[in-house]
């Protein structure tokens, strides 16, 4: 009677370990991949943002804005307002 | 008791534990280390981390010098899915030339079985890199400087390894390399829950300079057309805020600008030139600061050339101004009425003057290459008397933009400076200032400037000047010393000024060497300084 019990302990603690052994090593796994996956993002949104600067930039740029304004032929404004009898002067 | 048999399987299992407990051993305790190095190898990564070398801004938050991030691509054959030929297509196919860039290479790799791997220098963008899904390949990220202004400002910026900015504060902007010494599986993954070992990137200070982009961009159109209408070697024009000595635009050009190191050369702080009469009013102020004149100065002795041993003081234009007070002194630049005011100041007074004007040294601008002016040791009485309407003496366009400042500043030398604040992650270091030195009494500064403002609207620069704005400033036209004298053939043609007289908002020097359709400062370099001067007066 005794053997019996003692084998039934000893079966139920080896398949305890090995259940938490399994949800252990899952977890590690999910865990390893959830914090690559930030990484990566990580990563891709730092370039990203590396890009938008750099467009920012060329796109405030004289040199970006002086090609447009030669391209697009704008018209410089000028009317002028004439405060004293609130209107525009063309 | 035991059989034979048993005795025998006895003996064997305890050969057998005996030689696993050997083996053991062995692998264990003698090849321990080595083992241990080699899983240390295969399971540990050493990464190094790149730090972002930091921006560069002006003073009105334009980015001028950013990063672009590169990729070369590397080939492992072993890894590789597809046949080399069609992998080289794939590539050339995504990065334009790549085939042709690399022909000679190529075929090498090619032919020689045990080549396993390579490393192409062609340089790929992000975009590319993605496209570029190819098993077998590898990439070596590194970051370039990305210049969004094109050329503006280059000779204060520089690039990453020659000059400016990028050189004098690279040891801010580069940043610390980081590292990490981490645990990978078998997929070179790194396992981010292990225990990892390494320290961050520092990340590169951004540098934020007192270059205003507006005025700059003007600057530089300015300095370039100018050289060109007077048909001229070369020009330069920096203009700096009077009470702080914050650089707000620098700009040079040479018309015959052909080689890579002349576009970054910053001829405003490496070249010395002998500034000619838009040194009168230093002397000037000296001598109000020495009382040794004053506003009622005449000079009597005008009405004759002067001479001096062997030599004859005579005017510019050869005319003589009999009994010249000092505003008229200024007003026709009369360098004999100069001569007889640097008697009044004398030698001592003047070298010390000059010292303390920061003349006998670099200004300490942060730009490399800076060139410290000579001085020299004897100062016979005709040197003296040349010194007067400066020619003899030899400054860098910032030494003397500095020393005229003064009379801007009420008396107090500043030092010109571009750097404004660096920026750590939101931690601001500003610029610490050196000391300011008191060099003149303000009552001194005041009565050059009543006599500067006299100059301007009654000279011969009066029709440039724009009605509304109140202007000191000086003309000037210095022969260009060459061994053993001066020569005819070429000038050195200037105006220097600050704007208003009262509480100005720049200084600003301008200088044309050569200029062939005039020589002279006042119909050269004046029209340029005027126009700067109305456009930049609305900006600021």
């Amino acid at each position: 009677m005794s053997n019996r019990i003692l084998l039934t302990i000893l079966v139920l603690s080896l398949l305890i370990q090995i259940s938490f052994s399994f949800y252990y090593s899952s977890e590690i796994i999910n865990q390893n991949n959830l914090l690559d996956t930030t990484k990566t993002q990580l990563d891709i949104l730092d370039k990203q943002k590396q890009e938008l600067e750099n467009q920012l930039a060329r796109l405030t740029s004289i040199k970006y804005l002086q090609t447009q304004v030669s391209q697009k032929n704008f018209i410089p404004i000028k009317n002028q307002i004439n405060l004293n009898e609130k209107q525009i002067v063309n | 008791m035991l059989t034979e048999r048993s005795k025998i399987l006895l003996l064997s299992l305890l050969l057998t534990f005996g030689l696993i407990t050997a083996k053991l051993f062995y692998w264990q305790i003698v090849k321990s280390p080595e083992l241990k190095e080699k899983a240390l190898n295969q399971t540990y990564k050493l990464e190094t981390i790149p730090p972002k070398r930091g921006y560069i801004y002006t003073s009105d938050n334009f980015p001028v010098a950013l990063n672009l991030t590169y990729y070369q691509i590397s080939i492992y054959k072993p890894n590789l899915k597809d046949n080399l030929e069609n992998v080289i297509k794939n590539i050339d196919s995504i990065v334009p030339n790549f085939q042709k860039d690399n022909q000679n290479t190529i075929t090498n790799f090619i032919s020689n079985t045990n080549q396993k791997w390579i490393t192409f220098p062609t340089n790929i963008t992000q975009e590319q890199r993605d496209k570029l899904d190819i098993n077998g390949l590898d990439y070596t990220k590194y970051d370039k400087r990305y210049y969004p202004e094109e050329g503006l400002a280059q000779s204060i910026i520089g690039t990453n390894s020659y000059g400016g900015l990028e050189s004098y504060y690279n040891k801010q902007l580069k940043g610390k390399t980081g590292f990490t010494w981490s645990s990978k599986d078998a997929t070179g993954k790194t396992i981010l829950t292990k225990k990892t070992w390494g320290s961050e990137a520092i990340e590169g200070r951004d540098l934020h300079t007192t270059i205003n982009r507006s005025v700059q961009f003007l600057v530089e159109n300015a300095i370039k057309d100018g050289v060109q209408k007077y048909s001229a070697d070369s020009g330069s024009i920096t203009i700096m805020e009077p009470k702080t000595g914050a650089l707000l635009a620098m700009a040079n050009f040479t018309a015959t600008s052909s080689s890579k190191a002349s576009a970054f050369k910053n001829s405003t702080i490496s070249d010395l030139f002998e500034p000619g009469s838009i040194f009168k009013p230093i002397i000037m102020t000296m001598a109000f600061d020495k009382k040794a004149i004053d506003l009622n100065y005449i000079c009597t002795k005008c009405g004759s050339p002067r001479p001096i041993g062997k030599y004859t003081i005579t005017n510019w234009d050869s005319e003589l101004h009999p009994n010249s007070t000092v505003q008229d002194i200024i007003k026709n630049s009369d360098n004999i009425g100069m001569s007889y005011i640097m008697d009044r100041l004398g030698l001592n007074s003047f070298l010390d003057y000059y010292h303390k004007l920061g003349l006998t040294q670099k200004t300490g601008i942060d730009l490399q290459g800076e060139a410290k002016p000579p001085i020299k040791n004897e100062w016979p009485d005709i040197d003296l008397a040349t010194a007067s309407f400066g020619q003899g003496v030899a400054v860098t366009q910032i030494n003397m933009l500095q020393a005229f400042n003064v009379i801007a500043n009420d008396g107090v030398l500043t030092h010109p400076h571009i750097l404004d604040y660096f920026d750590e992650n939101g931690k601001l270091i500003k610029y610490k200032p050196k000391t300011e030195t008191k060099v003149f009494e303000p009552a001194a500064t005041t009565m050059m400037k009543s006599v500067l403002k006299y100059a301007v609207e009654n000279g011969v620069t009066a029709r440039f000047k724009p009605a509304d704005l109140e202007v000191c400033a000086k003309s000037g036209t210095a022969q260009v010393a060459v061994q053993g004298g001066y020569t005819d053939s070429s000038t050195i043609a200037s105006y220097i000024g600050f704007a208003p007289c009262q509480n100005p908002k720049f200084t600003m020097i301008v200088t044309i060497n050569n200029p062939r359709t005039s020589p002279w400062g006042s119909s050269t370099a004046a029209p340029i300084w005027y126009d700067l001067a109305d456009s930049i007066n609305h900006l600021l």
